[in-house]
This record gives structure tokens, C-alpha cells and sequence, in this order.
């Protein structure tokens, strides 16, 4: 009797704050419940507002952590990576959370065109000793940011410590191998050349920049605007129907169709050569932009398998 | 054994004081006009209550706070969610029904709203829940274009609020949705099959017969200017310039005059719908000013 009374009486007083959570832990809890439950409802952005809120009770840092990482997180899955690394890089190292938050701030300030900044995050993320995926990890995520700045010196150095042996990132180390023989092989066109082609023959840019229907939609306009003012100023005047008499008199037996067309003509005839400069100019961004991305790619897809 | 028999009504009580808390905060919140603050105190209700009905309860009020701030679909969502159909309580389920339909007609969804009011109509308890959900059904009707049924309910309506002047009332009923007054809506096709044999006609049949005009003299005189280049010989010019212009116009014409049939019977159901809505809010409210 007195046995059940004690089992009792500690079960009763489990439920008090006395001898349980203390009321910031049960709060905290509280709260992240509730907002993983809007966000599973595809309210992230109303989880994020709950956990924003100013919280009742002084927080310690490990709950600070916690709140800043599930913020974090659900930017980060709205694809709004900049908000997302603003939080996740306040995680401190005495969270659970912090190898993920400091790889994930990293990787989102590259994904933001910002890789110099990246690896310097990355460099200052505090690993473990004797943690060798991790170590491995680094090594592989700043090999992918020296490639996205061309720092072929550094990439080279890293790329001499990839082992094969963590299955996240096995392939990805090879293909980012082949990135860099990509990038270096890859050949600029000079946008000179391309208006050049364009100004003897209008389209012919383009078809250099490696757009051929644009070329030929331009060859097209182009002709037929030039032929259209060479045939008003060629028809023989006498065959025209005149309105005024005059009218011819005024543009020296040059019809006006003659002056509309060609302003036409020129008009097309420089936007063609200024289009295929450009054209030129972001072919190539398209080339360099499309290996980046898969790089980016490569780099993600690691991250995702290890902090799974 | 007896501190295990006060222990559980204990712990059911502080879940229950919880939840009551939460109400209360939601509904000060509401009233101050705090709509999202509210939303959020009544989804924690459905969040950490165990009961049913609690949850319900909690979820008719979000609908309230959601509708607020213009976010029908999240409501309807919400709602969705709760299986009103199994409640014990017959004023929830209904209430738990006709929001969804609400919520479906001001979303768009005239069709969802029709089969949530028709489950809503037979768990109706008394007339006053009746009529609001026939009005509601009066109102997607008419979006749907079933004139004559919508007809019907109005009348309908009418007689049950035995209203002193229920003949006059009834004409006027009558006189809204006589052939006259019932929006006559443009078909897509026929605009475009106008527009196609004459250029400015599709426009004229959605009821804007200046730009008809205009449409017609633009094609007409890219037509005469290739027949003026062809006269001088110019035949190049005739065949890609102007062919190209006159494509232009005439294609663009007809894109234009099904675009306009569209907005014509947009604006035509939009003042339909207005009057009905205006002579029955008239309606409740002179009964209500009585009562």
C-alpha cells in the first residue's frame, strides 16, 4: 500500500514543473510542435511567424539553436536561401543541429552567388577529430566551390584528397572532375566576329552564336525589308499611282514607301548586328551558367544524403 | 486509488481549461481584428485537443478569422480536414458543411459548393439555418446559369418570409429573371466566327461596336495598301510586308472579340448577380429591423 502510494505520488508529481521539463523546455516544445504541424499543412510561412515571436521565457542557447535551425529549415525548403542561411548560421556547436546548419549555410551563400564567402564559411565550421566523413565532406564542398570561382590551384588540392570511399559523395567527386576539364576546355566565341558575320550577312551571327532559328528569322526580315525598298525605289514612277503631284517632286522622285521601308530596313538591319553580339555574349553565360548548376547540383545532393 | 481516480479528471480538466484559454484569446483577437493572430489561437485548439468536437468548434472559428483575411482556399482546407459528417452534434455538422460550401463559392468553385450544400441541406435543423443555406444555393445557381431552378428557390424564399407585400415581391422576382433581364451570354465561338468572315463584327457581337469599327478600318486599309502596292507593281512588298500586317490584324481581331465575349458575360453575370443579392439583403434586413 505505502509502495503504490510513493509509485503514485512521484507519477503525480512528474506531471508538476517541479520535478519535470522546466516551463521554457515545455513551451519550446510546445512551440515547434505546433509549427511543424502548420508546416506539414504547407503553412511554412505561418510556422516561421510562430517561431519568430518573442519568446515568454529567457531561452537558453541550445533552444535559441533550436529555434534558429527549424526557422532556418523551413526557408530553406521554401527555397528562400538567403533567409535560410541568415538563421542556420547562428546555430551554435553545442547544438545537435550545428554540422548541418554550418554545411547548409554554406552551401545556400553559393547557391546565392556568393562561393568566395561560402568558403570561407566552410572553412571555419569546427569538425570533429577523427570524423573522417565529415572531414572528407569539407574537402568535397570546397573543391565544388573553387571550380564555381575558378580557382583551379585550390581545386586541384582537393581534389588530390578525394578517396572514393563515403557513397554520398563517390560520384559526385568524379563528375566534378570532369566539371573542371569542362570549364577549361570550354571556348569563348568572340562577340566581334559575331556582329561581324552579321554586317556582311544579316543572321549569320546568330547562327555563329549557335542559334539558327534566330539567324534565319533575322536573314528573313532583314531581306525582305532591304528587297521591299529596293523595289519602291526601283519601280518606274510612271507606273505609280500619284495622289499629289507634288509628293514626288518634294522627295526627288524618291517615294515616300521607299524612305518608310528603309528606315525600316536600317532599323532591323542594326538591331540584327547588335542582336548577335549579344547573342554571342550570353550563349556563352548560358554554357558556363548550365555547368555551374551542375555543380551546385553536386554539391547539394551530398548534404542531403548525410543530413538526412 | 483515490488520488489515481482525482489524478485523470485532473489532467482531462487542464487539457480542456487549455483549450478554453486558447478560445478566449482567439476570439478577443478576432474582435480586436487581430484575424491571423486569431487563426493561429483557434488552429492551436485543433492542434492540441484530443476531442472532436472541441476541434470542430475550433475550426469553424479559424474559417471565421481565414475568410477575414481573404484566405478562402486555406479555409476550406482547414475544414476539410475535420470529418463533420461523423459529429454527434447536428448544429456543428451543419455548420462544418455550409462553410465548406462558402468557402468553395467564394474560391470559384460553383460545382464543389452545389454537392457540400446539397449534404448541408439535409442536416438542416431549423428554418433559419434552411434559408441560409438556400440563399447560398440561390447564389451558385445563378453563377452555374440554372435560371430557371434559381428562379424557383427566389420565389421560394420570397413566400417563406410572408412578407405583407409577397405579391409584389414575387413580380419583382418574376420581372429579375424574366427572358429580358436573364444575362444573355456571348459564345466564344460565335465571336470568333465572326470575326473570322468580318473582321470588326466579333467585336460588335460582344457588344463594343466602336472598337468593331476601328477593327474593321485598320483591317481594311492594310487590305487597301497591299492592293495599292500590287496596283504599282510593288509585289514583294504586297506578299510579305503588307500580307504580314494584315495577318496581324485579322488574327489579333479575332483573339480580341473572344477575349471581349469573355468579359462581356463576366460583367453581365457579375450585375445579374448583384441585383439578386442586393433585393435579398434589402429583404433580411427589413425582417430583421422588424423582429
Amino acid at each position: 500500500m505505502n509502495f503504490k502510494f510513493i509509485v503514485l505520488f512521484f507519477a503525480f508529481c512528474s506531471s508538476t514543473p517541479l520535478f519535470g521539463q522546466s516551463p521554457a523546455s515545455k513551451w519550446l516544445q510546445e512551440e515547434l510542435s505546433f509549427a511543424q504541424h502548420l508546416a506539414l499543412q504547407g503553412n511554412k510561412h505561418d510556422a516561421i511567424y510562430v517561431l519568430s515571436q518573442e519568446p515568454p521565457f529567457e531561452l537558453e542557447r541550445q533552444q535559441l539553436d533550436s529555434i534558429d535551425f527549424n526557422i532556418g529549415w523551413y526557408y530553406y525548403e521554401m527555397k528562400e536561401l538567403d533567409q535560410s542561411y541568415q538563421h542556420l548560421k547562428n546555430v551554435s556547436i553545442q547544438s545537435a543541429y550545428y554540422h548541418q546548419s554550418q554545411f547548409f549555410s554554406a552551401f545556400n551563400l553559393a547557391f546565392t552567388n556568393r562561393a568566395p564567402q561560402a568558403r570561407q564559411f566552410l572553412l571555419e565550421i569546427e569538425l570533429p577529430d577523427g570524423d573522417a566523413k565529415l572531414q572528407q565532406l569539407r574537402n568535397f564542398e570546397y573543391a565544388g566551390l573553387s571550380l564555381l570561382e575558378r580557382d583551379y590551384t585550390s581545386f586541384d588540392s582537393c581534389a588530390a584528397l578525394f578517396n572514393n570511399e563515403h557513397y554520398a559523395f563517390a560520384k559526385q567527386q568524379d563528375r566534378l572532375k570532369e566539371m573542371k576539364t569542362e570549364l577549361m576546355n570550354m571556348k569563348r566565341k568572340s562577340p566581334f566576329l559575331g556582329g561581324l558575320f552579321s554586317a556582311v550577312v544579316p543572321g549569320t551571327g546568330k547562327i555563329y552564336a549557335g542559334r539558327l532559328g534566330e539567324g534565319l528569322a533575322a536573314f528573313s526580315v532583314v531581306s525582305v525589308l532591304g528587297l521591299a525598298t529596293f523595289e519602291t525605289l526601283k519601280t518606274d514612277k510612271r507606273n505609280n499611282i500619284i495622289i499629289r503631284e507634288d509628293w514626288v517632286r518634294e522627295t526627288d522622285g524618291i517615294p515616300i514607301q521607299t524612305y518608310i521601308f528603309g528606315s525600316l530596313f536600317t532599323m532591323f538591319y542594326i538591331g540584327n548586328i547588335y542582336g548577335s553580339v549579344y547573342a554571342v555574349k550570353i550563349e556563352h553565360n548560358n554554357r558556363v551558367a548550365e555547368v555551374e548548376n551542375q555543380i551546385l547540383f553536386d554539391l547539394h545532393i551530398p548534404l542531403r544524403t548525410i543530413f538526412n | 486509488m483515490i488520488c489515481t481516480f482525482l489524478f485523470v479528471p485532473f489532467l482531462t480538466s487542464l487539457g480542456q481549461t487549455a483549450s478554453s484559454v486558447l478560445f478566449e484569446q482567439g476570439d478577443s483577437l478576432y474582435n480586436a481584428g487581430a484575424y491571423f493572430d486569431a487563426y493561429l489561437s483557434y488552429e492551436r485548439v485543433v492542434f492540441s485537443s484530443s476531442d472532436e468536437l472541441v476541434r470542430a468548434q475550433a475550426t469553424l472559428r479559424r474559417t471565421g478569422a481565414l475568410k477575414k483575411l481573404g484566405q478562402f482556399t486555406k479555409a476550406r482546407e482547414g475544414l476539410e480536414r475535420i470529418n463533420f459528417a461523423f459529429l454527434p452534434n447536428d448544429t456543428l455538422r451543419y455548420w462544418g458543411k455550409y462553410e465548406t460550401a462558402l468557402c468553395s463559392y467564394l474560391e470559384g468553385n460553383f460545382s464543389e459548393a452545389q454537392y457540400h450544400l446539397q449534404q448541408a441541406e439535409h442536416m438542416v435543423q431549423n428554418k433559419a439555418m434552411l434559408r441560409q443555406a438556400q440563399f447560398l444555393k440561390l447564389l451558385v445557381m445563378n453563377e452555374m446559369h440554372q435560371w430557371d431552378n434559381a428562379k424557383e428557390l427566389a420565389k421560394t424564399l420570397v413566400m417563406e418570409l410572408n412578407h405583407p407585400q409577397q405579391d409584389s415581391l414575387l413580380a419583382e422576382v418574376d420581372w429579375m429573371y424574366s427572358k429580358k433581364n436573364i444575362p444573355r451570354l456571348k459564345s466564344e465561338k460565335t465571336a470568333e466566327n465572326w470575326a473570322t468572315w468580318v473582321p470588326g463584327m466579333g467585336h460588335v457581337y460582344s457588344g463594343r461596336p466602336l472598337e468593331g469599327f476601328f477593327s474593321f478600318v485598320f483591317n481594311a486599309a492594310a487590305f487597301g495598301y497591299m492592293i495599292f502596292n500590287v496596283i504599282n507593281a510593288n509585289y514583294l512588298t504586297a506578299l510579305t510586308i503588307n500580307a504580314t500586317i494584315i495577318q496581324s490584324f485579322y488574327q489579333g481581331g479575332i483573339r480580341r472579340a473572344k477575349f471581349l465575349s469573355r468579359v462581356r458575360n463576366h460583367e453581365q453575370l457579375r450585375e445579374f448577380n448583384g441585383r439578386i443579392k442586393l433585393f435579398f439583403t434589402n429583404l433580411y434586413l427589413q425582417e430583421l429591423s422588424t423582429e
